[in-house]
């Protein structure tokens, strides 16, 4: 769950909040900077793939079959002689294209439906939340592994139905905030002076929301990535890109020949991007919400 | 006064569970007709027959106008008709139906204990906020929630069945105590398959309570009545476990009610690391065949446990919550 956000920032915008000077201190914080890391590394491999992976990841018999890590396979080997360590960079790039395509796909639905609900109030905000509360409730993971089976278990098809799923959370955030800076005098002096209502909401409110959206989004980025290694480990992921999660599927079934480093690389690599993540989107929100 | 309150609530939040339930059937019906041409052909599976395929259009009205077909899809849905599953040669539901006490077993178990391990370690955690403990706990609940549950399950698989042999490697049952033993020894052999997959799933879940509980309580010791207490010299032992326990435990029902989908998920993956028979294995085995209607039966059945899970937590939520019980008695 992510934990509703008591930020009010007084029409700070995220720039400045950021760049405050006690928060630049809190950043540059060393130990602050450690869960980074591992984002990092994700996003390197992401977009330095072709550059840095030494074989083709999903080519069969590029070595010998299961062969534990050596300097010509740093992670070893699967049963067909994929080598896996091509296979966890190349996984990178699934993870990050999967993570940040549904998050925008869900902030844009957030944004609109949370600013609409939160501006206009009353009941096209209460008919917006119960639709809210609905979408919220749909079990998201079986429901994403029906519509692959129905409609081809593609990367595209994935993100799609995976952003329509997870907009909800992002949705209260939003509408939460939007109902607190309706009231702050900047948008009733706007109001007053007949700023009509989309100018109010893109350019006095909007700005103001993004430092409360950002930890809801990297908590979303890491959700999706956890989502398409669970969907890829039951083999529904695209068979044209490699996956942390294909690769940890693969290793399940050789863990008896013990071959220990096809589950051990790739679900660390997992893991630790995933921890990253949580952890930046927790010390942002402590950042952001300090800084009132 | 107070009870027509309460029955109008219990009600409201009936007909939401209600509306999940058609809603989800609704976007079945809607995404099935929208991928395939002919959902009767989708419905009947890969290799079936032209007369099979009549047979199934006649028998879900799909040679009727959309919206009628739609009606009348529900209707065979909630009648309990989930269609046929061609791998099993058995009707959806019974499938299905023979599959879900072992889950039960798994997901009840791991819900128990991680609940109750998961707000007793928020609670240890919020206790001293910034201390060396909370870090330290505050980190490994964080590095639990960031686990990918099916690696963790690999993991374990690894050291405690494969390195150390302590453990099976799966399934839920030896097939020679299954055969031969009595019922103690059935009994204890399935405890003991049950050990690490309850483990797995108990951590997952565990964490997410743990993180709510932490956030809750560090809340409320914030709040007015626990310094008035602290005033008054209640022990703070006390204002610990019983105060900041009882607002703790609300949003824990709410976010383990509204969140039931990831449990759900949790145990789809558990149950396929460690071939547990479950609904979870039932699943993939579908989708790797392609076994449509088994597929929807299951997405219906988890949809129709969401909107159960949903109506238990708001009606626990109303008897403990004050704040909705005083709105509707007062």
């Amino acid at each position: 769950m992510i934990p509703e956000l008591k930020v009010d920032l007084w029409g700070d915008s995220l720039i400045s909040t950021l760049l405050d000077k006690k928060n630049l201190k809190r950043i540059r914080d060393p130990v602050l900077l450690i869960p980074l890391v591992p984002f990092m590394l994700t996003l390197f491999f992401a977009i330095f793939a072709e550059l840095i992976s030494p074989y083709p990841p999903l080519k069969t018999g590029v070595g010998s079959v299961l062969s534990p890590p050596s300097l010509r396979h740093l992670m070893g080997t699967d049963q067909v002689g994929s080598d896996i360590f091509s296979q966890v960079i190349y996984g990178s790039r699934t993870a990050l294209i999967v993570s940040v395509g549904t998050g925008l796909i869900a902030l844009f639905i957030a944004l609109i439906i949370g600013l609409v609900a939160g501006y206009y109030g009353g009941l096209i905000d209460n008919l917006l939340m119960r639709f809210t509360d609905l979408f919220l409730s749909i079990p998201a993971f079986i429901f994403i592994i029906f519509v692959l089976v129905v409609f081809g278990n593609s990367l595209r098809n994935l993100i799609i139905v995976l952003g329509l799923l997870s907009w909800p959370i992002m949705a209260r955030i939003v509408r939460s905030q939007t109902l607190s800076i309706r009231e702050r005098e900047f948008v009733v002096a706007a109001k007053a002076i007949g700023e009509s209502d989309k100018s109010i909401i893109f350019r006095e409110i909007l700005p103001n929301i993004w430092p409360s959206i950002i930890p809801a989004f990297l908590l979303e980025m890491s959700l999706a990535i956890l989502v398409e290694s669970g969907i890829s480990f039951i083999g529904l992921g695209d068979p044209n890109v490699a996956s942390w999660g294909k690769t940890l599927a693969m290793a399940s079934r050789s863990l008896y020949a013990g071959a220990w480093w096809g589950a051990l690389f790739p679900g660390l690599m997992l893991f630790l991007t995933i921890l990253s993540l949580n952890m930046l989107g927790d010390q942002l929100e402590k950042v952001l919400s300090r800084s009132i | 006064m107070g009870l027509s309150k309460f029955l109008l609530y219990v009600l409201q939040r009936l007909f939401f569970s209600i509306t999940i339930i058609i809603m989800i059937m609704i976007l079945i019906f809607i995404l099935i007709n929208v991928a395939h041409g002919d959902p009767a052909e989708l419905l009947a599976g890969e290799a079936a027959s032209p007369q099979y395929i009549e047979t199934i259009r006649k028998a879900y009205g799909l040679d009727k106008p959309p919206l009628e077909r739609m009606i009348i899809y529900i209707y065979n849905l909630l009648k309990g008709d989930w269609g046929y599953s061609i791998t099993y040669q058995a009707p959806v539901i019974i499938v299905i139906l023979q599959r879900l006490p072992q889950t039960l077993l798994l997901v009840g178990v791991s819900l128990i204990i991680a609940i109750f391990i998961g707000i007793g370690v928020g609670i240890i955690s919020a206790s001293k906020p910034n201390s060396l403990l909370d870090m330290t706990l505050n980190t490994l609940i964080l590095g639990a929630y960031s686990l990918p549950v099916f690696w963790l399950g690999l993991i374990l698989i690894m050291i405690l069945s494969l390195q150390i042999p302590l453990f099976p490697t799966g399934g839920i049952i030896d097939v020679s105590v299954a055969i031969s033993g009595n019922i103690i020894d059935k009994i204890l052999n399935i405890l003991w398959h049950m050990v690490l997959p309850i483990f797995t799933l108990s951590i997952i879940y565990m964490a997410t309570y743990a993180r709510v509980t932490r956030s809750v309580v560090m809340d409320v010791m914030k709040s007015n009545f626990i310094k008035a207490a602290i005033a008054r010299g209640v022990p703070y032992k006390r204002i610990l476990y019983v105060y900041a326990l009882k607002n703790a435990l609300i949003p824990v029902i709410a976010v383990a009610g509204a969140q039931f989908g990831l449990v759900v998920a949790g145990a789809v993956l558990t149950e396929t690391v460690y071939s547990w028979p479950g609904i979870g294995t039932l699943l993939v085995q579908a989708v790797n065949y392609r076994d449509y209607p088994l597929v929807i039966g299951v997405l219906i059945l988890v949809g129709i446990s969401v909107a159960i899970s949903n109506f238990v937590a708001d009606l626990l939520m109303a008897r403990i919550d004050p704040r909705i019980k005083s709105r509707l008695m007062g």
